[in-house]
């Protein structure tokens, strides 16, 4: 199976990365390629669009950690979104929702992203 | 190349097409010029048969017309009135001395002829003058012995009231040669009363010689037949005065002979020559003033002959011309082709390894040239992709005696290296670590102290030499830390803050690890993000949850809960890694956790060693031919 990934700018320092097929040993280098080359210094926030993933071993597990971390030293946000079952299963067993950022869908997060933003406004 | 087919050169290959061809328009110039040849020749044989036919009856004719003017002139003289006796032999000797083609000449008279004149004697007058030694001599024919009133000479002319031509024969009275003679009647001038004949010769040899005159190359003759078809001139002279059918002819040709006389024109036919042997033009015309007949033969044979000597040389010559066409273009083939021969060997010899073969010199800037600059490149690129295969073979292979050796390293931090098949009085332990690759990422350990067996297994993220770096800090740091007789928690809750400073790979482990006292089964376990483990007792197997917090190595600062319980006698514990689990056969279907539990309730209880070969087996037959997709591990520990 192979993994396709498609980058998308949602706004100025703002990117989701859309992972669909299957993220193994085999190809977890390839989104580490993808995240390395996109998402820079200045990019707050990252969302990882996982609604066409279908499996995720753990070497691409720990390239989630590792953009997740990237994203933490840089002050940034890292989010994840559309958790097929089987991949929060995934997420489940070694226990590593804890502390992230994850939505069940788009909505969730809009609310969540908007809430944040009303966070800044009101200078807390 | 064709297998199977016999080695050709280009150069035979090529020399025996251009011979073949040449030979065959050869054969086909050759044929047809030898056919027009014969033709022409046919063509030129017939006219010539018909052209020397009438030549020879012509020059026949002028010989027996001036025989016979001569005996006509002779008689017209013995009529005179008053020529005496005397006269008449001087007239007839004259005659004879002045025509070189009259061999003799004779006057006979009746009985009482001379009573035409006074000085002709009333008994027989007869005198003969003819050609002996260069001479004339003379011979007296009314002598009783010969009789020539009964010769066919002179009672045939007198029959016949005209002049007539004798058959040939041999003149016995006079001069005893072969001849024909010519008889004229003589009348008297008044009365018109038969009073003799004269008569004129001709030796056969005289018309032997016209009829040389006639012969026609080596093999063409001529020949005159009589009325009554007797040969009179011939080439082969013991032929004369034979009947002519006795000259060994065809009965065809007997009978176109035959037809011949039908008409005073001449007659041509093609036909079969006996004894010649092939064919010949005859040509056959009869003389008016004697009936005589002159044949003309022309056998084919000696001309044909020649075209066939001249078709034979030039065949010859063809046959020579031929192989030395085929040698020069062998050899011109061979100058163009060998370079590729001695390219062809030294093709072998690179193919074979001996890339420092030198390549043949371009003899010229042809396609020969441009294919021996190709070689030269292939075999320089062919020396430089031979020569970084070696390097990276050679790198290769020192990686992989590096990995072999790291093989072994991981394998002594692990008891049993990777295989346990432990039997103990109060427990049984098995336990199995198959690296997907050389080395892997999963681990187990165990240790019996104090009535007690501490035991862990555990999965670090993704596979290979990262996953067995890291899993070898992993299994130390547990090590250390049953030496300090920390509780499983703790153990976690220490490794944790460990592997998870500086781990930028975030790299990260999954695991289990517990403590059983032997002497009363109680349990102690702790979880860091890993698979629960299955219990199977009495009851039916199933999953045991064990509670716990997130994997090694992700955060830090994190809380690992002892989790107790107790296990029963005979009861076993099943513990294993997402390589077994998660097992993809080759459609990419998984195994599953719940197949898992369905095959071990099924086990026979109280084995561990049976048990893990069932499961391995069983997993192993699932993935089938796919290739085994991460490392597995398996712990089994049974609590008798």
């Amino acid at each position: 199976m192979s993994l396709e990934i498609t980058v998308t700018t949602e706004n100025s320092n703002s990117k989701r990365v859309s992972i669909a097929g299957s993220l193994d040993s085999n190809t977890a280098q390839e989104l580490q390629h993808s995240v390395d080359a996109e998402i820079g210094d200045t990019i707050a926030t990252v969302i990882f669009d996982l609604k066409e993933l279908d499996f995720l071993s753990s070497a691409g597990l720990r390239v989630i950690f590792k953009t997740r971390k990237m994203m933490d030293n840089n002050g940034g946000r890292f989010l994840l979104v559309n958790l097929q079952p089987q991949i929060k299963k995934v997420f489940e067993i070694i226990k590593a929702l804890d502390g992230m950022n994850v939505f069940k869908n788009q909505e969730e997060m809009d609310n969540y992203l908007a809430a944040m933003q009303n966070k800044v406004i009101d200078g807390e | 190349m064709t297998r199977n087919k016999p080695f050709q050169s280009l150069a035979t290959h090529l020399s025996l097409w251009i011979v073949s061809l040449g030979a065959l328009i050869f054969i086909a110039i050759l044929s047809t010029n030898y056919f027009l040849s014969r033709h022409l020749l046919e063509n030129y044989v017939e006219q010539l048969a018909k052209k020397t036919v009438l030549s020879t009856v012509q020059r026949v004719d002028t010989v027996l017309h001036s025989i016979s003017t001569s005996a006509d002139s002779l008689a017209a003289i013995v009529t005179t009135p008053d020529i005496s006796k005397k006269h008449i032999k001087q007239m007839t000797k004259a005659f004879v001395e002045n025509n070189a083609e009259i061999f003799g000449m004779a006057v006979a008279l009746e009985d009482g002829a001379a009573s035409a004149s006074d000085t002709v004697p009333s008994e027989s007058f007869a005198p003969y003058y003819y050609k002996k030694n260069g001479s004339i001599a003379y011979a007296d024919l009314a002598s009783d012995l010969y009789n020539y009133k009964n010769r066919h000479w002179y009672s045939d002319t007198k029959k016949a009231s005209t002049a007539i031509w004798s058959e040939p024969y041999i003149d016995d009275g006079g001069s005893n040669v072969h001849m024909v003679t010519y008889s004229t009647p003589i009348y008297f001038e008044d009365s018109r009363k038969f009073a003799g004949v004269t008569t004129a010769d001709i030796k056969l040899s005289w018309l032997d010689d016209i009829i040389q005159k006639s012969k026609i190359g080596k093999s063409g003759f001529g020949f005159i037949v009589s009325k009554n078809d007797t040969i009179i001139a011939y080439p082969d002279k013991s032929l004369h005065m034979r009947p002519l059918h006795k000259a060994n002819i065809t009965e065809e040709n007997w009978q176109k002979y035959l037809d011949s006389k039908n008409t005073t024109a001449a007659v041509y036919f093609y036909t079969t020559c006996r004894y010649q042997g092939g064919h010949c033009w005859v040509a056959i015309k009869t003389l008016k003033s004697s009936g005589w007949k002159i044949v003309i033969v022309l056998p084919e044979q000696e001309l044909i002959a020649d075209i066939n000597a001249l078709t034979l040389k030039i065949s010859a010559l063809a046959v020579a011309g031929l192989t030395l066409l085929f040698f020069v273009v062998v050899y011109i083939t061979r100058t163009l082709t060998s370079p590729l021969g001695k390219l062809a060997t030294v093709t072998r010899d690179i193919g074979a390894g001996k890339l420092d073969r030198a390549l043949p010199e371009p003899v010229r800037n042809d396609e020969i040239g441009l294919l021996t600059s190709a070689f030269s490149t292939m075999r320089t690129a062919l020396k430089q992709y031979i020569h970084d295969l070696q390097e990276s073979t050679a790198r290769h292979q020192k990686l992989e005696s590096e990995i072999q050796i790291a093989k072994d390293i991981q394998m002594s931090m692990i008891p049993g290296a990777g295989n346990v098949s432990l039997r103990q009085n109060d427990f049984q332990l098995f336990a199995l670590l198959r690296p997907a690759r050389s080395v892997g990422g999963d681990f187990y350990y165990y240790q019996q102290s104090d009535g007690k067996l501490h035991f862990i297994i555990g999965d670090v993220s993704d596979k290979g030499v990262p996953a067995a770096l890291f899993m070898a800090k992993t299994i130390t740091l547990y090590t250390r830390a049953l030496k300090e007789k920390l509780p499983p928690g703790e153990i976690f809750s220490m490794m944790n803050d460990i592997l998870t400073e500086n781990n930028d790979a975030c790299m990260f482990v999954t695991t289990l690890c517990g403590v059983i006292d032997l002497k009363t089964g109680k349990t102690i376990m702790a979880n860091a993000g890993h698979m629960n483990p299955i219990i199977k007792g009495t009851e039916h197997a199933s999953e045991h949850t064990v509670p716990g917090a997130t994997a090694l190595g992700l955060m830090a600062d994190i809380k690992y809960p002892d989790i107790e319980f107790t296990l029963n006698h005979n009861s076993t514990l099943f513990m294993y890694t997402d390589g077994i689990s998660e097992a993809h056969d080759k459609n990419q279907a998984q195994y599953s956790d719940e197949k898992l539990i369905a095959l071990i309730n099924d086990l026979e209880p109280g084995n561990t060693s049976q048990a893990g070969d069932s499961i391995i087996k069983d997993v192993d037959t699932f993935a089938d031919t796919a290739e085994q997709f991460d490392d597995i591990t398996l712990l089994i520990i049974h609590y008798e």
